[in-house]
């Protein structure tokens, strides 16, 4: 598990009005985001090997901490059925 | 093994400047008119933590500036290229329409909730929240919501590339007229929450 650097964030727009956001959570929301469309979303081709995947609870863990001003509604790991509608 | 980042309409795709997991060149793994996005591996097991997410990512984000992908799951593997193929012309009926469907589309991402107590204007916390969710959605050519809690909402949007600049300013106009509403709005975003055609076309929104 490595803690994130937020130095490279992926590439981003602000809200064009981010008076309601803290500048110092954005990036951390960003990578939130991130994390969640990764482990979270995306097709699934090959179903049981992407379950293999260590280190999702730890990733979710420190992110949570890390954003908590923001986040209030997740669980402790993402569902597995959570990708597209 | 192949490591697979996602699905393109361009089997000519160029991504040899932009390497995959442990620095392994990503190739166009090509299936008649749709392609793998894989890098070839002798043992891989990844591992969710944030860099191996980002290289995942970026060649994600690579393939959407040169054209149209369906983003696969971070730790998508299979053991061989007869496996890959086997899969992709299963699902080739399936992706190839995906793949029309996102042309041209990216994805945003909103996170809201509202801090003041409830009753401290605006109405009720969660019925603000719906309004203005729903209000951004009908701007939207798809849209997944997720994740609701008391005060708390957050939801994916499909939105034509052209149209990003107004989606923003709307959101940031309807976000920002309520101030005891905290918001973020992050994208573009590959189309990681529409990957399969009743999602991108607006048939499988959820709504809870």
């Amino acid at each position: 598990m490595t803690i994130p650097s937020t130095t490279d964030p992926p590439a981003v727009q602000p809200l064009a009005d981010a008076a309601t956001v803290a500048p110092a959570t954005y990036r951390d929301v960003t990578l939130l985001d991130l994390v969640d469309r990764l482990l979270d979303c995306g097709v699934v081709l090959s179903g049981e090997i992407v379950l293999a995947v260590a280190g999702i609870d730890l990733v979710y863990v420190s992110l949570r901490a890390l954003v908590a001003s923001v986040e209030t509604a997740r669980g402790p790991r993402p569902e597995p059925e959570g990708s597209g509608g | 093994m192949i490591y697979v980042y996602g699905i393109v309409d361009k089997p000519d795709l160029d991504l040899a400047a932009q390497p995959g997991l442990d620095d392994a060149p990503v190739e166009v793994l090509a299936v008649r008119n749709i392609a793998a996005l894989g890098s070839f591996h002798t043992s891989l097991a990844p591992e969710a933590r944030l860099d191996s997410l980002r290289q995942h990512h970026r060649v994600v984000e690579a393939a959407m500036a040169g054209g149209t992908v369906v983003p696969a799951r971070f730790g998508t593997l299979f053991a061989d290229r007869y496996a890959l193929d086997e899969v992709l012309t299963e699902r080739r009926d399936q992706l190839a329409p995906l793949l029309r469907e996102l042309s041209g589309k990216v994805e945003l991402a909103l996170r809201a909730r509202v801090c003041a107590a409830p009753g401290a204007g605006g109405g009720a916390p969660d019925e603000l929240l719906d309004r203005m969710f729903g209000t951004l959605a009908r701007q939207s050519v798809s849209y997944v919501f997720s994740r609701r809690g008391p005060g708390t909402r957050c939801a994916a949007y499909l939105v034509a590339k052209d149209d990003v600049p107004s989606f923003q300013q709307s959101t940031a106009r309807l976000m920002g007229g309520h101030p005891t509403v905290q918001a973020s709005l992050t994208g573009p975003w590959p189309p990681y929450s529409f990957t399969d055609v009743a999602a991108a076309t607006g048939l499988g929104s959820t709504d809870g």
